[in-house]
């Protein structure tokens, strides 16, 4: 699903020198696996879910995401390219607030170039729980409601990857754990690859793999 | 989207497309009523080629004989009538006698003819009667009175156009006496020999001609005062088409004692003067439609700021740029074109009802219609629009998601990536943690990596001149505090987050000079490196919760987790000693130790800006006090789960105060 081979990001820094934020000789995740990266703020982490967007185009190396070179890509095929393949899930949920919480399901799928999949919106929106709240805006849902309508979202184009970032950062204890199972489960239904960015050690003990990331690299 | 984003700001969205709306509307509608009243007069001016009177002004003489307008220029001959009316290819001349009104509406003398041989434009209409019938009055009879050899009559009989029998309230079979001026006041001599008696009723025809209350020539001649001097007030004239017109228009003007107007000329060269007018009103409304397209520009454009993110988001699920440059311009267009077609409703409204007051006091009835005019000024406001909307719209096409992702968990890189241009601001009370922080290139490249001898701190006077150099109480407060210390072991200087955090970092770092370095700290913060310090705080819950040795010290639990984040100078790294790591607790602390001062980067990231090294001994766990947390924030239920429970008890139950 994932293949990186010596992919080098690296910006300037006043010095005139390049600081290098991603520097990843060989990354290899297969289909369906759920990957977690650990690393304190600023060690590559984001710069990793940005690159693996689509978002980020780094300086060299190869970007593979499900078959497809991104690094070969232009932008406007990369912005199609994550529409129809990624999943995003943010720590602040980010939930547009003039929409309901169904439209803002649909909004996860707006750009794929599919037609609007209201059955599907409404199938996620039953998954999470929420099918009551259908018509709620997000200023009318709890964080941990947020949280499950942000989840639906980013699965609304059934994404072969889903990226996520601190995805329970924001939830307390019991919400986090409905979310963390909520997204496992109908990743393993429909075989959906996850890198999920987070500090928690006790939420990444719940991967496949869990990976430490530091000044941009991985760490043994 | 477009519709939804609009309706999130009504205030705004409203009053901007009031603006528009207002500027249209006046701008249609001083087009429209131009345009209308235009047709209307000339639709009047059309019911003959030539208005024959007594030489004088013709627009005068026009104004008065169609449109019941201001006085007669003078009485024409019947010689001069006649001469007139035997042009060749005259195919009919009515005589139009007027002076007399009743109730503000004029009297006009005339003949059968005007029944019979007026036609309105544009189709060729004819006088027609909504009741009753007209009076007969023969050409023939007219020419004899002006020959003197007619027969009296007594048939004082009266034509009501439409809105003379509404103004009037004559109906048929009503008699009213006429009075002998235009006004017909109560001071005006009456003709009470004159009863005249209603016996039709015109149908409207949108023209002057409704106004008009229309008698026979010879009973016009039978009042009091009429037939002394034989004269008429004009001839209306219609010729063959082509040629014979110019000639009777010739021949007639060749004359001393008489004149004759083109009343579409006449009414052209009114609409001239007019126009002027109108056309410094268009530029008004066309001034009124820019300022307000200038202020949705500005009610966008405000907006931006606020949604950056927004964009950010619908970049990560996969909108192209050029979705957001619609987005916005789309969101300009459909303020500009409701405000269009508000105006143009507006334009409408104004046009009835001006309408209804020209035909009152004019006789001329407008009909304003939407029309290719109307979809050109709606087209034109559109397209205006979806220019103003491009300046936002740009900038939301230029959002770097990876930059506003940042604070949801994405975007270091960009953060990074923006550093040198100096665009990665953080504003006050945002954090800094674990981010780049803001510069030019130059200052941070000639900057020293690491600490500056302080020596020059410690020198006599120096603290005396920090006190003075303090720009404001609080701050002088907190100097005054540190100085009333020693700043040793035995008495550390009393530091908190207020004085640590008391300054701009990224303001800081900018050179004095483009080859002069500056020390990124303030003199308040240098001057307690290297000093033993005492500190109160809270433990930032990290990636590790036992036997810690490092942990970032911050000023409330709050702030760290739920409030407004820490900048990156209201964090100290705190290192303890070897083989003294504890648990992670939430509870207050209170720290002894040296305070130190580094500036470093690592790839780009600014490392912590405070170090404390705690002496041995020097941490002492108190009871939960958090004076920056709101009444009732209990870290033990909001941390439940993610952090562990301290099973003993703090070992001092203090109070937090220096």
């Amino acid at each position: 699903m994932i293949h990186l081979e010596n992919v080098r990001v690296s910006f300037p820094n006043p010095g005139g020198k390049r600081s290098v934020v991603l520097d990843l000789p060989k990354w290899d995740v297969s289909a369906g696996r759920r990957i977690a990266l650990r690393g304190p703020s600023g060690s590559g982490k984001s710069t990793l879910l940005n690159v693996l967007a689509g978002l980020l185009v780094p300086e060299s190396g190869l970007v593979q995401v499900a078959g497809v070179k991104l690094s070969a890509l232009s932008e406007v095929e990369r912005d199609r390219f994550r529409a129809q393949n990624v999943g995003f899930v943010f720590q602040a949920f980010h939930l547009l607030d003039c929409y309901t919480a169904l439209e803002n399901i649909e909004l996860g799928a707006a750009f794929s170039g599919e037609l609007p999949d209201r059955e599907r919106a409404e199938f996620l929106l039953k998954s999470v729980g929420l099918i009551d709240h259908a018509k709620f805006f997000p200023r009318q849902l709890s964080t941990g409601q947020q949280a499950r309508v942000a989840l639906a979202r980013a699965l609304a184009t059934r994404p072969k990857l889903l990226l996520a970032d601190e995805p329970t950062g924001s939830l307390d204890i019991d919400s986090g754990k409905r979310v963390l199972d909520i997204l496992f489960q109908t990743a393993e239904q429909e075989n959906i690859t996850i890198v999920c960015a987070t500090h928690d050690l006790a939420l990444a003990t719940h991967f496949d793999a869990s990976v430490s990331v530091s000044a941009g690299r991985f760490q043994p | 989207m477009i519709t939804r984003n609009l309706s999130r700001r009504p205030l705004a969205t409203g009053l901007t497309t009031l603006s528009i709306a207002l500027g249209v509307g006046l701008f249609a509608a001083i087009g429209s009523l131009r345009e209308a009243s235009q047709d209307g007069f000339e639709r009047s001016a059309s019911i003959c080629d030539l208005v024959v009177g007594a030489k004088g002004s013709p627009m005068q003489l026009v104004m008065n004989s169609l449109y019941h307008i201001g006085q007669s220029p003078g009485l024409l001959t019947f010689e001069a009538y006649e001469q007139a009316a035997a042009q060749p290819g005259v195919q009919w001349a009515i005589p139009i006698l007027v002076g007399d009104s009743f109730r503000g509406r004029r009297i006009v003398g005339t003949t059968s003819a005007f029944f019979e041989d007026l036609r309105l434009a544009p189709d060729d209409t004819p006088l027609r009667l909504a009741e009753g019938r007209a009076f007969e009055a023969s050409q023939a009879e007219f020419s004899a009175i002006g020959d003197g050899d007619h027969k009296h009559t007594d048939l004082f009989q009266a034509v009501l156009g439409a809105e003379a029998a509404d103004y009037t309230g004559l109906a048929l079979g009503s008699t009213f006496i006429p009075a002998h001026d235009l006004q017909g006041g109560a001071s005006a001599k009456k003709h009470t020999e004159a009863a005249t008696t209603v016996i039709g009723i015109l149908q409207s025809t949108g023209t002057p001609l409704d106004r008009g209350i229309y008698i026979s020539a010879p009973a016009f001649y039978e009042m009091d005062g009429h037939g002394s001097e034989k004269g008429l007030s004009a001839v209306l004239l219609r010729t063959r088409p082509g040629f014979y017109h110019i000639k009777a228009w010739r021949e007639i003007n060749a004359r001393l004692d008489a004149q004759a107007a083109q009343p579409a000329v006449e009414i052209r060269n009114l609409f001239s003067i007019v126009g002027k007018v109108d056309q410094i009103l268009s530029l008004v409304a066309v001034l009124v439609i820019v300022v307000a397209l200038l202020g949705t520009l500005v009610a966008i454009y405000n907006t931006m700021g606020a949604r950056r993110k927004e964009f950010a988001v619908l970049r990560a699920l996969g909108a192209p740029r050029r979705t957001l440059l619609t987005l916005i311009v789309g969101e300009s267009a459909a303020i500009a074109g409701l405000g269009a077609l508000l105006g143009l409703a507006l334009a409408a409204l104004l046009a009835w009802s001006l309408g209804g007051w020209l035909q009152n006091e004019y006789g001329i009835a407008i009909r304003p219609q939407p029309g290719a005019r109307q979809f050109f000024v709606f087209l034109a406001v559109v397209l205006a629009g979806s220019l103003a909307g491009l300046v936002p719209a740009l900038s939301a096409y230029r959002t770097e998601a990876t930059r506003h992702l940042s604070g949801m968990g994405f975007g270091f890189a960009a953060a990074v990536l923006l550093l040198p241009l100096g665009l990665g601001a953080c504003s006050e009370g945002q954090s800094n943690y674990g981010s780049a922080a803001t510069t030019s290139p130059k200052s941070l490249a000639d900057l020293p990596m690491t600490t500056t001898p302080q020596d020059q701190w410690w020198q006599p006077g120096i603290l005396n001149q920090l006190i003075s150099e303090a720009p404001q109480g609080a701050y002088k407060t907190l100097v005054g505090t540190i100085l009333a210390h020693e700043g040793t072991a035995a008495d550390p200087f009393p530091v908190d987050f207020d004085f640590l955090g008391a300054w701009r970092f990224e303001e800081s770092l900018r050179p004095l000079a483009a080859d002069k370095p500056r020390d990124p700290f303030p003199k308040h913060v240098r001057f307690v490196d290297g000093a033993k310090v005492r500190m109160v705080g809270f433990m930032l819950p990290d990636v590790a919760f036992e036997d810690i040795r490092d942990f970032h010290l911050v000023r409330s639990l709050w702030g760290c987790c739920f409030g407004a984040p820490p900048r990156v100078n209201e964090l100290v790294r705190v290192h303890l000693p070897k083989d003294s790591g504890i648990d992670y607790t939430y509870n207050t602390l209170e720290l002894s130790g040296t305070l130190r001062l580094t500036f470093e980067m690592e790839d780009g990231i600014v490392l912590d800006l405070y170090h404390l090294d705690i002496d041995p001994g020097g941490l002492r766990e108190l009871d939960y006090f958090d004076p920056g947390a709101p009444a009732g924030f209990d870290p033990q239920s909001a941390f439940q789960g993610a952090v562990p429970i301290p099973t003993a008890a703090p070992p001092n139950g203090g109070e937090i105060g220096y």
